[in-house]
């Protein structure tokens, strides 16, 4: 357990991470609510990435993020790029910062994704006022990034104990760095 | 393990560099998406173009399955429903004789007018193949695009209501921007008191009523219609009733089922002409110059039994 994940696991993780992504996309653009405006739920995508950026940063490597939220922001009428530049910049933050992380408690991991978040939040809607664009309201904008939090422990136990991928110890956090 | 941290020594300045690249791109996408918006949207719906449709298999069944989930639940519902169904026919009877009696009394007194009608309003029927995917967005997409002939702008509705505008055609696909979107500015006419309005969109299911001239002499339960200002949307297109919220303000609901849009109808319209020049049509400029008449127009006496 204690060392890289074999090339097959990883692989299987990538799979398994842009197969994830490409569901939760899907599973959106189904046109089954289109008149209720309901609760905005919370961001799959963006929770998945940054457990796995903690635990096995190889399994989420850059091009799968940027093709996964990129073609999100196609699909899901985002401004386009944006949320994909601020997630990119948000999961580099905390791989940056897994040497720390390795062997904290959860709770601080809990504490900085949920930074990470609400920082991407108020950036998102920074730039888009600089750009003069219109925006969604701050109210749903928050619950959906307070929603992915919520949902961040559970993705982490799912992870923890049905994928069985536990965080990298020290010594391999430089080799973890790749990918 | 070794050979991994060998590796790391060279490739990790590589993957900064690929890193700040691709942040720089990403940074410069969005630029492009602001500053040439209609491009940016453009290749937005091409992309849509080439993926959504061939996800059509896949998204059919779950969609029908979802759907049937949602009957499956009003099944518990069934036999209140069909007492007010029923009840609801039997009214609808009664309306339908007066609408038949009026036809024809319409069809009477403009035969006796003379009156010319618009052109009859025809429409492409589409199938609704994906939604906007995002809580702050409304639109679906279309599996009618540029190849039936669908242009930007065009009024959709559904069997009774007016639903949304297109805003962004593909090839094969093309989105509608629902009523109730957060972009979508309509202009309409409040029946009875038949004052002129903007229906703004706001995210809501209930979009809001504002412009307008004298709220006071609008109640809820009046009619709103389309009214063809701007030449945007074709006139008299039924929208939907006046609703007043907690807050006092007019809001509209719609006519159209937001919640089950299945088949919408995209119709089309011609742009009418515009009457830029009020005379020339009706006979010469009054008042009459002696000398421009003379110079620029034929002599009214040859002019007016053509046009008028």
């Amino acid at each position: 357990m204690a060392s890289t994940p074999s090339p097959r696991r990883l692989w299987t993780w990538r799979s398994l991470y842009i197969g994830l992504g490409l569901g939760v996309i899907f599973f959106r653009i189904l046109p089954l609510e289109t008149g209720t405006p309901g609760l905005p739920g919370p961001d799959i995508i963006l929770g998945v990435t940054l457990a796995w950026v903690v635990r096995q940063p190889a399994a989420v490597p850059l091009w799968a993020i940027v093709f996964l939220f990129l073609l999100s922001d196609f699909l899901l009428q985002r401004p386009l790029g944006l949320w994909t530049l601020l997630a990119l910049l948000g999961s580099e933050a905390l791989r940056n910062r897994r040497a720390g992380l390795a062997e904290a408690p959860f709770l601080v991991e809990m504490a900085m994704v949920s930074g990470i978040v609400l920082m991407m939040i108020v950036a998102e809607r920074v730039i888009l006022w600089v750009l003069m664009t219109d925006q969604p309201s701050l109210g749903l904008v928050l619950m959906e990034g307070l929603a992915t939090i919520v949902i961040y422990p559970l993705v982490v136990l799912v992870s923890k104990f049905l994928l069985r991928m536990d965080k990298l110890p020290l010594v391999d956090l430089e080799a973890g760095l790749r990918g | 393990m070794a050979r991994d941290r060998q590796d790391n020594s060279h490739s990790r300045p590589v993957r900064r560099l690929l890193l700040t690249v691709l942040l720089l791109c990403l940074a410069v996408l969005v630029l492009l998406w602001r500053i040439d918006n209609p491009r940016a949207e453009r290749l937005r719906s091409a992309v849509t173009d080439r993926i959504v449709p061939n996800l059509e298999w896949v998204m059919a069944p779950v969609t029908a399955f979802g759907r049937m989930m949602d009957d499956f639940q009003s099944y518990s519902r069934l036999y209140e429903q069909n007492a007010e169904l029923r009840r609801e026919l039997q009214q609808m009877r009664t309306w339908r004789e007066a609408a038949l009696q009026l036809e024809q009394e319409n069809a009477r007194l403009l035969d006796l007018n003379r009156v010319q009608l618009d052109p009859e309003l025809t429409f492409v029927t589409g199938v609704v193949l994906a939604d906007s995917g995002s809580p702050f967005r409304r639109s679906v997409l279309l599996n009618v695009g540029a190849r039936d002939g669908i242009i930007d702008g065009w009024a959709t509705m559904d069997g009774l209501g007016v639903v949304g505008r297109i805003s962004g055609v593909g090839e094969n696909t093309s989105r509608v921007i629902l009523l109730t979107d957060s972009n979508s500015r309509i202009p309409v006419t409040v029946l009875p008191s038949g004052q002129r309005a903007l229906l703004m969109g706001d995210n809501t299911g209930v979009p809001l009523l504002e412009f307008l001239e004298a709220p006071e002499d609008i109640t809820a339960s009046d009619s709103v219609v389309t009214s063809g200002d701007g030449g945007v949307f074709p006139p008299d297109l039924l929208v939907g009733h006046v609703v007043v919220d907690r807050e006092g303000r007019l809001r509209v609901r719609p006519s159209a089922d937001f919640s089950r849009l299945n088949f919408l109808r995209v119709m089309r319209s011609h742009p009418g002409t515009a009457l830029s020049d009020p005379g020339g049509m009706i006979g010469p400029p009054w008042p009459l110059m002696p000398e421009e008449t003379e110079a620029d127009a034929p002599p009214p006496a040859e002019e007016v039994p053509t046009d008028g």
